[in-house]
């Protein structure tokens, strides 16, 4: 655990409930990453992910006054993360339910496109359901590292800042989550088939 | 060892980068080495591009925290924006649906509650907006600040935001300062006023390039004085002023001259002069003037009075910066060129390198010719102003004249038209006219016409027309003045020339002229014949003459005259007077020549008086005693009123039932005496208007004459007026009954029906029916009463008989001994009752509760949905 990081965030959510803009912006930068890693494991959807994360982030920012702990506003941030996603999904369900009540933008964006995708296009969208299959079935300490690294497209020192991890912990994280992620895909034949 | 498992271990991070470089250099030692790691290696980076090319195209967009931030920024500022106006339009319509509720369950109680109620949420609502306006005053305010040279370009973008959404999420009382400064700096152009001094109003460009010159004074020659005081450049300022002006004058030489004059008083020159005639005849020129700057604006202001100023324009334009380049680039120019002079005058290098710094030489040489040249030109345009004049001459139209003709028409009217036309042609011989055309006519029925057409000059047209209207009525005088110019834009002070005026006279006299006023009368008199002779001695005296054809002899009913119009109103009102005037109309006929105001034209048809339906017809029924005398009476009064018995129909064949019936015709204004007659005879019963039957022949009415058809009827075939019914329970009947059938004869009633049933249980029932005056029905019914107990009693009135001093009443009078008989309600009925008044209630309050409903459960939907709109917008519930 990097402690002067800690205190920096600590310090930032402090400045953030007082209003200040700029901290909160920060924090956004520090952690938007890894919310957007969880949020896109709910969704598998890369532009939900984003809707709801930007959603999120307001949510957050409003509720932020009513944060009392300071210390716990990573856990926080990811409850009403999974509270959007959550109620995101209730909405859509309700929405499925009576399309007919579907706004014309919305519409336009379900329909897929007119062509159907390359025969390639349809194999990788099939190999990322089940990669992301197995990712889920992961625990929380190993997917997220793989998450972001892959998904959201951070590099080694990102995902560090973004976990909030020492460069040493992350390694042996990222190297057992790797190896349960090639278990699980070789298991399921995921790559093999592929080939 | 431990290395290859320190390998394993960071194999991962090695692959995804995260190893230092001293680590990274251990870790490609121990790869070299190890066949495990190289395949581990080899496997871990496989599945690592695998997933990475994989998740390519999931990956978000690079810069997901910066749209993050942007995305936070914008929408959080919309976002508070839309919420509380959200919020108060849930507050309001939750109100409504509140006051509308209660005010609709107590509306009976008193409005004032509710009213008030109502003004209260107005002013709740209104005491919101209120501290909405003072916040967003708060927000835009503007002080001066201390941050704005801070900003770069993040951290402007950075400021923006935070000032965007964070002054809607502070508490109203905390006003930070970092908060205020992003305040300030999202209105920059605000805050660049707000640095500069108050009373100088923004910079424009125009006002920088002049120098000092106040800015906002779109003319400067308004202040030459200040122009000139500043003139002198001491800045250094190069500044290049130019004019141009357009002026109209009366000749382009001595034009030119005055300019000269006065550019040379202001030490200035006459750079150019161009001329050239133009094909009206006219000169058109310019002349350019070259003069210092500081004597511009005394030279425009002089050169104003120099013809009319059309056009002008002055402007000025900075070459400072033109001139310092120039000026730079030719020093540059001259250091090299005295440089390869250097370089020749040691005479270093071989003969090739020589000839090539000659060749450089002559090319620095030219340039700086060129530049030099082209100082020289800045320099003399800013040492000298140019004012270039355009100057013409004022288009003068040819002395051409006008020519004015001018055409009179005249009609007139007059009685002998051959005096008259004799009267033209002499005056016209007189004014030494000349006559181009003349006729004369004599029609039928003594119509004379004449025409004259004649030119006078000009100078006796006017004495002429002056006579001509001596001579009859001026029936018709059209003059007009036609201008005919040499050239196409006359000028005003062109000389005139004035032709013979033509006069077209045209002289008629009246006898076939129709009235244009007609007056259609129809007339009813008593004797149509007297006053037909009377209305020709009328129109004798009045001057009039009947318009032949226009007598009709044969029904002397109908004929036409003609009256002078002086004489005419009085005609008028002695015609009206000679009979009852049935109608009267007005014709104007249209203001021709066929036509003459003079006259009044009068249609007049007569008719008998006695041939016309009366205006009024009244039916009415008169109810009497005796039919037969009141028949004879009707007719006395008839008499007795000047009245003329139409027809009279009298028939007793029935002799219950006599009738008569009588129709007179009565003048108006003894209406209300023979009414009042009739009254004396009997009562009125009914009275009717009847409706004229509408006949071909007689459309007229007579307003004096009222006609009164009267059916005379018996009174006593009339039904009661009033109807009693009363049953009263006397100890003895059957004297009872005595008493009061006594009582009646009394007063003078008659009694209809008498019966007395006595049963053998000594119950005694007695029905009387007694007619009497109604006058006397009231005190009788009194003592009826009081001969015992009453049962019943009911009184009809009967609204069709007249109430008048003949109307009756009818008394039904039922007497009994029988006791009364106590209650009949029992316990059924008890319970009936009261079960039907709890269903009743029950069923009020149901209705009641739907009702209320009905009025507030639409309110409840619209505010149902709205609170679902609002939480869908709000966002969702925070972290649990």
């Amino acid at each position: 655990m990097n402690i002067t990081a800690a205190e920096s965030e600590d310090t930032l959510v402090e400045q953030a409930k007082k209003g200040n803009r700029a901290a909160f912006e920060e924090l956004v930068r520090r952690i938007s990453r890894l919310i957007f890693a969880r949020l896109y494991l709910e969704t598998g959807d890369v532009h939900r992910a984003e809707d709801l994360l930007q959603e999120t982030l307001l949510s957050a920012f409003r509720a932020l006054p009513k944060l009392a702990d300071a210390s716990r506003f990573r856990p926080w941030l990811l409850a009403i993360a999974q509270n959007v996603a959550a109620d995101a999904a209730r909405f859509e369900s309700r929405k499925k339910r009576d399309s007919s009540r579907l706004s014309s933008a919305e519409e336009l964006g379900r329909i897929p496109s007119k062509e159907p995708p390359p025969q390639q296009e349809l194999e990788q969208q099939e190999l990322r359901a089940k990669v992301l299959a197995v990712l889920r079935g992961l625990p929380d300490e190993y997917r997220l590292p793989l998450t972001l690294r892959y998904i959201s497209g951070a590099d080694y020192d990102t995902i560090c800042e973004q976990l909030r991890l020492s460069n040493g912990s992350l390694r042996g994280l990222l190297h057992r989550g790797m190896n349960r992620l090639r278990t699980e895909l070789e298991r399921l034949n995921v790559f093999s088939a592929a080939d | 060892m431990s290395d290859h498992y320190w390998a394993q271990e960071n194999l991962t991070s090695y692959v995804a980068g995260g190893l230092t470089p001293e680590e990274r250099e251990l870790f490609d030692n121990h790869l070299f080495e190890c066949l495990d790691c190289q395949e581990a290696v080899k496997r871990t980076r496989d599945l690592d591009d695998r997933l990475m090319s994989l998740f390519a195209s999931e990956k978000p967009i690079p810069g997901l925290e910066d749209r993050m931030i942007q995305a936070l920024r914008s929408s959080s500022a919309q976002a508070t924006v839309r919420l509380p106006f959200l919020g108060r339009l849930m507050l309001s319509v939750a109100a409504l649906v509140l006051f509308t509720v209660l005010g609709a369950l107590l509306s009976s109680p008193g409005s004032v509650q509710r009213n008030a109620t109502a003004d209260r949420a107005l002013m709740a609502f209104g005491s919101v907006e209120r501290d909405d306006a003072a916040l967003d005053a708060k927000e835009y305010m503007v002080e001066p600040l201390e941050e704005i040279t801070v900003p770069g370009p993040t951290n402007a973008l950075e400021n923006r935001g935070s000032n965007d959404v964070a002054s809607p999420f502070l508490p109203p009382g905390l006003s930070s300062p970092e908060k205020e400064a992003s305040h300030q700096y999202f209105k920059p152009e605000q805050l660049f006023f707000a640095q500069m001094p108050k009373d100088q109003p923004p910079p424009s460009p125009e006002a920088s390039s002049k120098n000092g010159a106040k800015p906002g004074a779109p003319k400067p020659q308004t202040e030459p004085a200040q122009k000139e005081t500043n003139r002198p450049d001491s800045s250094g300022r190069k500044i290049i002023y130019t004019g141009e002006m357009e002026f109209e004058v009366d000749q382009f030489e001595s034009a030119v001259e005055r300019v000269t004059k006065i550019v040379a008083e202001e030490k200035g020159f006459i750079a150019t002069v161009n001329s050239e005639k133009l094909p009206n005849g006219k000169v058109r020129g310019t002349v350019v003037v070259r003069v210092p700057p500081d004597r511009l604006h005394t030279l425009v202001l002089k050169l104003r009075g120099l013809g009319d100023l059309k056009r002008q324009h002055l402007t000025s334009r900075d070459v400072t910066k033109l001139y310092t380049d120039l000026e730079g680039r030719l020093r540059a120019a001259r250091t090299m060129e005295k440089r390869l002079l250097k370089i020749i005058e040691e005479g270093k290098g071989t003969i090739k390198d020589l000839l090539e710094v000659e060749k450089q030489l002559g090319e620095f040489r030219e340039r700086i010719e060129s530049l030099e040249g082209e100082i020289r030109y800045y320099s003399n345009l800013i040492a000298l102003s140019t004012l270039t004049l355009t100057i013409y001459e004022r288009q003068l139209e040819a002395a051409a004249a006008v020519t004015v003709t001018e055409n009179v028409q005249v009609g007139i009217e007059t009685d002998d038209v051959e005096k008259a036309y004799r009267e033209v042609l002499a005056s016209v011989e007189e004014a030494k006219g000349r006559i181009t055309k003349s006729e004369f006519k004599k029609h039928a029925g003594g119509q004379n016409t004449a025409v004259i057409h004649f030119e006078v000059s000009p100078e006796s047209a006017g004495s002429l027309r002056d006579r001509m209207k001596q001579m009859g009525r001026i029936s018709r005088l059209d003059m007009d003045r036609a201008s005919l110019a040499a050239s196409a834009t006359p000028l005003a002070n062109a000389p005139v020339k004035r032709k013979n005026t033509r006069f077209f006279v045209s002289i008629y006299n009246l006898a076939n002229v129709a009235p244009r006023q007609e007056v259609i009368v129809e007339l009813a008199a008593e004797n149509p014949l007297a006053v037909f002779e009377e209305i020709l001695k009328l129109a004798r005296k009045a001057g009039g003459q009947v318009v032949p054809g226009g007598r009709d002899e044969r029904t002397a009913q109908s004929l036409r005259i003609n009256v002078a119009a002086e004489s005419a109103d009085g005609f008028e009102l002695q015609l009206e007077k000679l009979g009852e005037l049935l109608t009267k109309r007005r014709v104007y006929h249209p203001d021709t020549d066929q036509y003459t105001d003079t006259k009044r034209g009068f249609a007049i048809r007569l008719f008998d008086f006695s041939q016309l339906q009366p205006g009024e017809n009244l039916g009415l029924k008169l109810a009497v005693e005796d039919v037969a005398a009141g028949f004879g009476k009707l007719k006395d009064a008839a008499k007795g009123v000047n009245g003329r018995v139409i027809s009279s129909q009298f028939s007793d064949r029935d002799q219950s039932n006599i009738t008569a019936k009588i129709t007179i015709d009565i003048d108006r204004d003894k209406r209300d005496a023979f009414r009042d007659a009739l009254n004396r005879i009997g009562g009125i019963v009914s009275q009717e208007a009847i409706a004229q039957a509408k006949t071909q022949q007689q459309t007229y009415k007579v307003e004096t004459k009222v006609r009164y058809v009267i059916d005379v009827i018996a009174q006593s075939s009339l039904p009661a007026r009033q109807t009693h019914q009363i049953t009263i329970e006397v100890p003895n009947v059957v004297e009872t009954a005595k008493r009061l059938s006594d009582l009646v004869k009394a007063e003078s009633g008659q009694i209809i029906k008498s019966e007395i049933h006595q049963r053998p249980d000594g119950e005694t029932d007695a029905s009387l029916v007694f007619d009497v005056s109604q006058a006397d029905a009231a005190s009788l019914v009194q003592q009826f009463k009081d001969t015992g107990k009453i049962r019943s009693e009911t009184i009809n009135t009967n609204p069709k008989v007249p109430d008048n001093q003949l109307a009756r009443a009818r008394i039904h009078l039922t007497l009994s001994n029988r006791p009364l008989v106590p209650s009949d309600k029992g316990l059924t009925d008890q319970m009936h009752e009261s079960l039907s008044k709890s269903y009743f209630w029950l069923w009020w309050s149901i209705r009641m509760i739907i009702v209320g409903l009905a009025a507030s459960l639409p309110w409840l939907v619209i505010a149902f949905i709205l609170y679902r709109i609002f939480r869908r917008r709000s966002e969702p519930s925070t972290a649990s």
